[in-house]
């Protein structure tokens, strides 16, 4: 077991890469720009006289490969990748010093703290989608200690050219205005819920080992299943195989449509109508220039 | 070197770093600002000498993305003063963040206290009329109650008479605001912040790219004038997205940012601005007071 393979903590040689992750061309762009290349050719941008973003805020539905996105990104770079866990990490502000100490002797690095509207919330963040609905609201927060180590590792590090971090969040409006600063944290990338064209490229990893019945396919899939994220079609995936292989008791041959409409049945999508509306309109209302390098 | 920054941040003590000579065009903004916050914080005597009373406070005014922040950093930094600098969303939900605030700009005077977004924490009221279509990024997602804009004019009161500390509030919508906010002793000035002029994108465009390698086929004349409509953070915003093109193609071996990089960019970095958006601007300005743009 390596010696920080702790549930809160993750220290790693990033093993996904972006082929790794279906569709997305435009998101995986923007990583390659502002967090790969800023790693991978500093001097370049140093003679091109263009300060490296200081850090990224990675926003979007729960469930879209924020995190894959991330790691292919510091794989892209040649770059190590240490994982803070927000979720984990709410009373553990020695975790949070732990993760960059360890990115500061491991350069070149990329940081990413998850869920990090988990540790360093806005003081009146609104939750809400819509009456009576708070869907994702953190069940705990950060401790004093914890936001105020997240604030000073984050400005510690901003200035340093070789670690990028990265803080990923599920909702841009939520989070400490501290962290949004833009010698902070101070560019963004939204990774929206995934249009079709995605979902058809996210299908084709999840199903590239399967064998298909007739009129099974990505495209057709992918038509049938608006509002799901990748993680809702990995778990579709997964239920329509478990389902064939259930209902061919052992002599499994393909996976069928049928298997498929069992498994839509069963496998709902977190992301409402609504909500994919609402995070339409908050990425508009935000400011476009944090949008650029 | 980082400054420390607290946790929910409110309000930043900040060392501005802005100057007037790194701001491109904005030319009239930066004599204005010149003349109606540095010259006075500068020289008191002279002012109090000749009897002119130098204005309490400021609205900055102009599209987003305009250089309001960055004039009033280097109004600042003109006046050798100390700079305070905060977003109204960042005081809204605890008021007395505000009293605080203006505290301690009383213990750092002569200063310089810089409210970002002033039309949420003073909102007009009844205003909802709408914007021009298109003009909706930055518009603020809440407004601060009442008794919240009370407390931000009761401060402004406070220091109306005191030529050692000086607000500036910035908006881009004036029409929005809470015209008690302009009265006499509050920011009873007004500056507007125009969109940058072919030669004052040009001038951005040469501070920006100073230092930066450009290959022999880029001409920033022709850039600035296939800029219009775009403001200052667009004009930075393309500098920059040229240069990650160029350096995205050419590795470790970049040597230089060409014109096919700019057309790129251009077609990342949209012009923030449009002929419909920049119209509403100048009606609302030609609908404004113009003693309150005078000394």
């Amino acid at each position: 077991m390596h010696p920080h393979d702790h549930s809160y903590l993750d220290v790693q040689k990033p093993e996904v890469s972006f082929d790794d992750v279906g569709g997305y061309e435009s998101v995986k762009e923007k990583f390659k720009e502002m967090v790969v290349l800023p790693l991978k050719y500093p001097e370049a941008l140093e003679r091109a006289n263009m300060a490296p973003p200081p850090g990224v805020i990675v926003w979007g539905p729960l469930g879209t490969g924020k995190w894959h996105l991330t790691e292919a990104a510091a794989k892209e770079a040649g770059a190590n990748f240490v994982l803070i866990r927000g979720r984990e990490c709410t009373d553990r502000p020695d975790a949070i010093h732990e993760g960059f100490e360890l990115a500061r002797k491991m350069r070149p690095c990329v940081v990413h703290v998850m869920d990090i509207d988990w540790l360093a919330p806005r003081r009146d963040a609104d939750y809400s989608w819509e009456k009576g609905d708070e869907s994702g609201k953190p069940d705990r927060f950060g401790n004093e200690e914890v936001h105020q180590a997240v604030i000073d590792e984050v400005s510690k590090v901003s200035s340093t050219k070789d670690i990028m971090t990265v803080g990923s969040c599920y909702r841009i409006d939520v989070l400490d205005t501290a962290l949004d600063r833009v010698s902070m944290l101070g560019r963004k990338i939204y990774v929206p819920s995934p249009n079709r064209h995605d979902r058809v490229e996210i299908l084709r990893i999840y199903l590239r080992d399967a064998q298909l019945g007739t009129g099974v396919s990505p495209e057709k899939i992918a038509e049938m299943s608006e509002y799901y994220v990748g993680w809702d079609l990995e778990a579709l995936c997964r239920k329509a195989k478990l389902a064939a292989i259930e209902r061919s008791k052992g002599t499994l041959k393909e996976v069928t449509m049928d298997d498929f409409a069992e498994a839509l049945k069963a496998v709902k999508p977190w992301l409402t109508p609504k909500m994919a509306e609402r995070y339409e309109q908050m990425y508009k209302m935000d400011c476009i220039h944090k949008y650029n390098f | 070197m980082c400054e420390h920054i607290e946790k929910g941040a409110y309000f930043k003590i900040k060392k501005p770093r802005w100057t007037w000579e790194k701001i491109g065009g904005l030319q009239e903004a930066k004599i204005r600002l010149e003349e109606m916050v540095s010259l006075p914080i500068k020289h008191v005597k002279s002012f109090e000498k000749a009897g002119l009373r130098s204005p309490s406070g400021i609205l900055l005014w102009g599209p987003p993305g305009g250089g309001k922040t960055v004039l009033a950093e280097a109004a600042a930094n003109s006046a050798g003063c100390n700079y305070i600098s905060v977003k109204a969303i960042e005081i809204m939900s605890e008021p007395e963040e505000i009293t605080k605030m203006f505290e301690t700009a009383k213990e750092l005077a002569p200063c310089i206290v810089f409210i970002n977004e002033i039309d949420a924490l003073a909102p007009r009221r009844e205003a909802t009329s709408l914007w021009a279509e298109g003009v909706t990024r930055d518009a603020p997602v809440r407004l601060a109650p009442p008794s919240t804009t009370r407390i931000l004019f009761a401060e402004l009161d406070k220091i109306s008479e005191r030529h050692d500390i000086v607000t500036i509030g910035a908006t881009y919508r004036p029409d929005v605001l809470d015209p008690a906010i302009l009265r006499n002793g509050r920011l009873d000035r007004k500056i507007w912040v125009p969109a940058p002029d072919f030669d004052e994108r040009l001038e951005i465009l040469k501070i920006h790219l100073k230092k930066t390698p450009l290959a022999e086929d880029v001409n920033l004349e022709e850039i600035a004038k296939m800029t219009e409509y775009y403001v200052g953070a667009d004009m930075v915003g393309l500098c920059r997205e040229a240069a990650v093109v160029a350096i995205k193609e050419q590795g470790d071996d970049f040597k230089a940012v060409a014109l096919k990089h700019f057309k790129e960019a251009l077609k990342r970095v949209p012009p923030s601005l449009s002929p419909e958006s920049l119209k509403k601007y100048e009606e609302i300005l030609h609908e404004e007071c113009k003693h309150r743009y005078m000394y």
